[in-house]
């Protein structure tokens, strides 16, 4: 059962960690995405922390954006069809299965922001800035430190490395999110590759879809509040209570793709094949290379 | 579901304990504890569900699934018709990260039939003194209840085991059919591939009565008339022998197979069984018509499965499984399952201690599936692989006077083959020889080689390995291989060979063909060679290992308290009063007592029926 934590006009959360109750809770129609109108003090905190991050020029990015603003369902569709088939380029595969044989080369972090980065720019080039810009903004759309908060309001720096990576992309409110955002699951993703790769059995041991079922990461978090008060077999919540879908937990234990991508629901994500494939092509390159 | 504190006490103090050593190395009372936490922490984390779409159900029409078992299992659990039901998956004793399907070269490392030749095969019979051969059979009988993967992937292409060096099997090659997967639906992507289970997954006598509504009235048509009979018994010929179920198994004819809910790997002792129950619920019949006079056949055949399938799982609880642990704490664990740690004797005279099921045991308490939907599972399949027990050869004497009529080897034992020898032995002669036969143990180098190649007459003249093949499909499912599950069960996992086993050539033989890599030993393997390991093994009196012991404990109570008619219908209005009654008071000794009243001198003093009995003059 998800877990309620909720203290009388002050927070109201629903912790939710199991892939049924998550596969239910993630179409129901008085959850959504944004910061809600009325709620408790801190579940407004929160929301609002993480749209101040997850937005460009004051509009949501995609990933954060209400299920009906205007344009959202259509460009993911877009996205996703232009994703569909689509390679990565020779270089990039290479040098990420050797990053899964175990062999050394470029830092992984950069090497993946420019992998997915040129899905979106031709020319884009990660660098060490892009990608710390990028650890920036995950980390300020997760933490509750209210001395680095307040650092990062006085010196500006989250809304620096937002242009910055905004601009390497050419404003793409989606390519943005990809670089930021969701690129940190796919290192996550490639890393454990690489530690499975090195235990027990090694390569003969996955096929490269049973490999990358194993190692695909999923954000270990999302969010969603109530737009109205409601009772699923699957928990109650009231007007503006935060539910947390904690994807990552529920993931492992299912191994089940439409949790990571939250496939069912109106919010799934556009890279729900092609991420699956990529991790699978690395893996059957990188066993090429050292069986 | 809530675990209660008591329960999570136990569940705590097994894992502490279990670190500074295995339960059966402790005093008494603490190995008790241990087991009882064991089976706790397993009931959280060792039941993963597979189900994604699960199996439509039919309606039961005329039927009422209230009091009695619909003929595919669907209905047990009102709220998920569909669960245990013929058809629905099998779930996983293992988290899914860890069930992942071996696929070559892993598959074939090392080649299943290396394993075969030099760790299973046979070299002399290693029986089980203490036991007789109706143990052997009687586990047989309740795996066919419990669970069949059907047929094998006829289009698939087929796994091709490499055969070693200088290996000369018959065939040239050796190509085994995949097992069949359940289809992939969408809920699928990213999981490892499922199977189904072809029989019901309750424990409902349906090795007796099929799986299905096609099979039920095969087996309720008399052999005489073509017709299902009226009185609501099953079909038999006038002699008290099962019918003829004229068939063609895999293209080979079996004009003489007998009939059952399931005949499949048929021999001998399977049969003499299946009689025994067939005659047992004929004989159920005529105690509740004694009751019922006006009741029609259809209900008194109900009810009448309803109290031999009860009956079954009653003696497999406190009969058999006590003569396979013959240790003072597995006799408690298990008799707790049915009777709970107070004893029968208790539960039967003052009726149930509250609610909760480790004082009073299980029939009769409330329902409940822990943390995934009722199943038989792959890892319980996989230990249940007991091969080993059967003979090569039976040896069929008189019971008056001990004289050997025949000598057969297992495949002039088995499948049509089996009519012939009642032509020539008088059932009681043979009911007698297997009380007085004993299984073969369950440790390396005991696999009956008439198993290990198998006549197949598939399309092209196939012969088969049972010993490779079940290596094969244990690591074809995605089944861990034995220090893998020892890690999830709560097991020591052995670090070397020597922390394996203690038989030196043993260790040697093992090392060689798993190149030194004790991470490779197969489940099965692996539970053979700890029969000969004090610290960590098989414990002391115990027919099997503890690696199995573990999945039994789990999953032998689960079989319980999942089921409706164990738990919250186990009571006399759905069983009828007599019926009830039958339940508690027979036995498989008291079956014997029916239906073969001649033996009774061989058995009445055996402790226990599935102990070797007497011998006239011995
Ligand atoms: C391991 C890799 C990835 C995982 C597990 C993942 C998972 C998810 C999840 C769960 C959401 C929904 C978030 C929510 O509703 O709050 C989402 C949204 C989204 N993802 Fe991914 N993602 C991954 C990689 C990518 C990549 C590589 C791209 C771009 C190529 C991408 C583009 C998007 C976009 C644009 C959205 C917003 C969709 C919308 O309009 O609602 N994701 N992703
Ligand atoms: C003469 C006696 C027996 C014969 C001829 C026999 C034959 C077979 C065969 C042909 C299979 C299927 C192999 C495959 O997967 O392709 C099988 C599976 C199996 N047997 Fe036996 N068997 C015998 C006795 C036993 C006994 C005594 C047990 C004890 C429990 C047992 C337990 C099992 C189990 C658990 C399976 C796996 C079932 C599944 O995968 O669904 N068998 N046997
Ligand atoms: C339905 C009838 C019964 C069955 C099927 C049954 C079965 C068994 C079995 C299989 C054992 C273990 C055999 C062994 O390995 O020693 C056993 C032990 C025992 N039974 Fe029964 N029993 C029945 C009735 C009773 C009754 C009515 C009593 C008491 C009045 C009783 C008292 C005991 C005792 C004291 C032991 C030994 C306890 C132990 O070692 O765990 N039994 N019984």
């Amino acid at each position: 059962m998800p877990r309620a934590l909720s203290v009388p006009c002050l927070v109201d959360l629903l912790v939710v960690e199991e892939a049924d109750a998550i596969r239910v809770l993630a179409v129901e129609a008085r959850l959504d995405r944004g910061v809600p109108v009325r709620a408790p003090p801190v579940n407004r905190m929160i929301a609002r922390r993480v749209a101040a991050v997850l937005q460009l020029d004051g509009r949501p990015l995609p990933s954060a954006a209400p299920r009906d603003t205007p344009g959202r369902a259509e460009a993911r569709d877009a996205l996703e069809a232009r994703l569909a088939g689509r390679p990565v380029e020779e270089a990039h595969l290479d040098a990420l299965a050797d990053h899964v044989a175990g062999r050394g080369g470029r830092a992984l972090g950069p090497l993946v922001q420019e992998t997915v980065g040129r899905l979106f720019a031709s020319g884009f080039r990660a660098s060490e800035e892009t990608w710390q810009a990028a650890r920036l903004l995950d980390e300020a759309a997760r933490s509750f430190n209210p001395v680095r908060r307040l650092v990062w309001a006085l010196t500006g720096r989250v809304t620096g490395a937002r242009r910055l990576l905004a601009r390497e992309v050419g404003g793409d409110p989606a390519a943005l999110h990809t670089v930021a955002i969701a690129v940190h699951n796919l290192v996550v993703s490639l890393e454990r590759m690489r530690a499975l790769a090195a235990g027990p059995g090694g390569f003969a041991r996955y096929t490269p879809e049973q490999a990358a079922s194993l190692c695909l990461a999923a954000p270990p978090r999302v969010l969603r509040h109530a737009t109205a008060r409601g009772a699923t077999a699957h928990g109650e919540f009231r007007d503006g209570t935060l539910v947390v879908f904690c994807l990552e937990a529920a993931r492992a234990r299912s191994l089940a793709h439409d949790i990571a991508f939250l496939t069912g629901s109106w919010s799934r994500c556009p890279a729900q094949a092609w991420v699956p494939a990529l991790l699978a092509s690395v893996w059957q390159r990188a066993a090429a290379r050292r069986p | 579901m809530r675990e209660s504190l008591l329960d999570r006490l136990l569940g705590r103090f097994a894992r502490t304990a279990a670190r500074i050593k295995a339960w059966h190395r402790w005093p008494y009372f603490i190995a008790v504890a241990m087991i009882v936490g064991h089976r706790v922490n397993m009931r959280r984390e060792n039941l993963t569900d597979t189900e994604v779409d699960p199996p439509r159900v039919a309606s039961p029409e005329d039927f009422d699934p209230r009091g009695m078992r619909t003929p595919d299992g669907s209905f047990n659990d009102l709220a998920k018709p569909w669960m245990g039901m013929t058809g629905a998956r099998f779930g996983r004793n293992m988290p899914l990260a860890d069930t992942f399907g071996e696929r070559p070269p892993r598959l074939y490392e090392p080649s299943p039939r290396l394993v075969s030749n030099r760790l299973l095969a046979r070299r002399e019979f290693v029986p089980v003194s203490h036991l007789n051969l109706l143990a052997a059979a009687w586990i047989q009988f309740m795996v066919h209840d419990w669970l069949s993967h059907g047929s094998n992937d006829k289009n698939a292409e087929k796994w091709e085991i490499p055969l070693p060096e200088g290996d000369r099997w018959i065939d040239g090659r050796m190509t085994v059919l995949p097992t069949d997967p359940d289809p992939r639906r969408p809920g699928d992507a990213g999981r490892p591939d499922a199977y189904t289970n072809v029989e019901t997954s309750w424990w409902d006598g349906s090795q007796v009565y099929g799986s299905t509504r096609e099979r039920q009235v095969l087996v309720r048509t008399d052999p005489a008339t073509g017709r299902v009979r009226e009185d609501g018994k099953l079909g038999l010929q006038p002699d008290g022998s099962l019918p003829i179920e004229n068939r063609t198994i895999r293209g080979k004819p079996s004009p003489r197979l007998e009939l059952a809910g399931v005949n499949g790997n048929w021999w001998i002792a399977l049969s003499v069984l299946h009689r025994l129950f067939a005659l047992e619920h004929n004989a159920i019949v005529d105690r509740l018509r004694i009751d019922f006079p006006g009741a029609s056949g259809e209900w008194l055949f109900q009810k009448a499965r309803l109290v031999n399938a009860a009956l079954m799982a009653k003696i497999h609880t406190v009969e058999w499984t006590p003569a396979l642990m013959d240790s003072p704490e597995g006799r408690t664990a298990m008799r707790g399952n049915y009777w709970g740690i107070m004893g029968e004797t208790f539960t039967r005279a003052y009726g149930r201690i509250g609610e909760g099921e480790i004082l009073s045991g299980i029939p009769g308490s409330p329902q409940e599936h822990h943390a995934a939907p009722y199943a038989m599972t792959e890892e319980f399949t996989a230990v249940y692989r007991l091969h080993s027990l059967v003979p090569d050869e039976i040896s069929f004497r008189r019971h008056t006077d001990d004289a050997e009529l025949l000598r057969l080897p297992l495949p002039k034992v088995a499948g049509g083959e089996v009519r012939d020898v009642y032509d020539r032995v008088p059932f009681d002669d043979v009911v007698y020889s297997l009380g007085t036969s004993n299984p073969g143990a369950l440790v390396l180098h005991n696999f009956p080689n008439a198993l290990r190649e198998l006549d197949r007459l598939d399309a092209a003249g196939v012969h088969f390995d049972l010993a490779a093949i079940d290596i094969l499909r244990d690591r074809e499912r995605g089944v861990p291989r034995y220090c893998a599950f020892r890690r999830r069960i709560d097991a020591h996992a052995p670090a070397s060979f020597e922390e394996l086993t203690d038989d030196p050539e043993w260790r040697r033989e093992l090392r060689e063909v798993y190149n030194d890599r004790i991470e490779d030993v197969d489940l099965l393997v692996g539970t053979l060679a700890e029969a000969r390991s004090a610290k960590y093994g098989t414990p002391p009196g115990f027919g099997f290992s503890d690696t199995a012991f573990r999945i039994f404990i789990l999953m032998a109570s689960r079989r319980l308290k999942s089921d409706r008619f164990y738990t919250d219908d186990f009571r006399p209005e759905v069983y009828t009063e007599a019926g009830f009654a039958w339940v508690q008071e027979n036995s498989l000794r008291t079956v014997l007592e029916r239906h073969c009243g001649k033996l009774r001198l061989h058995f009445a003093d055996a402790r226990n029926v599935f102990f070797p009995w007497a011998k006239p003059g011995g």
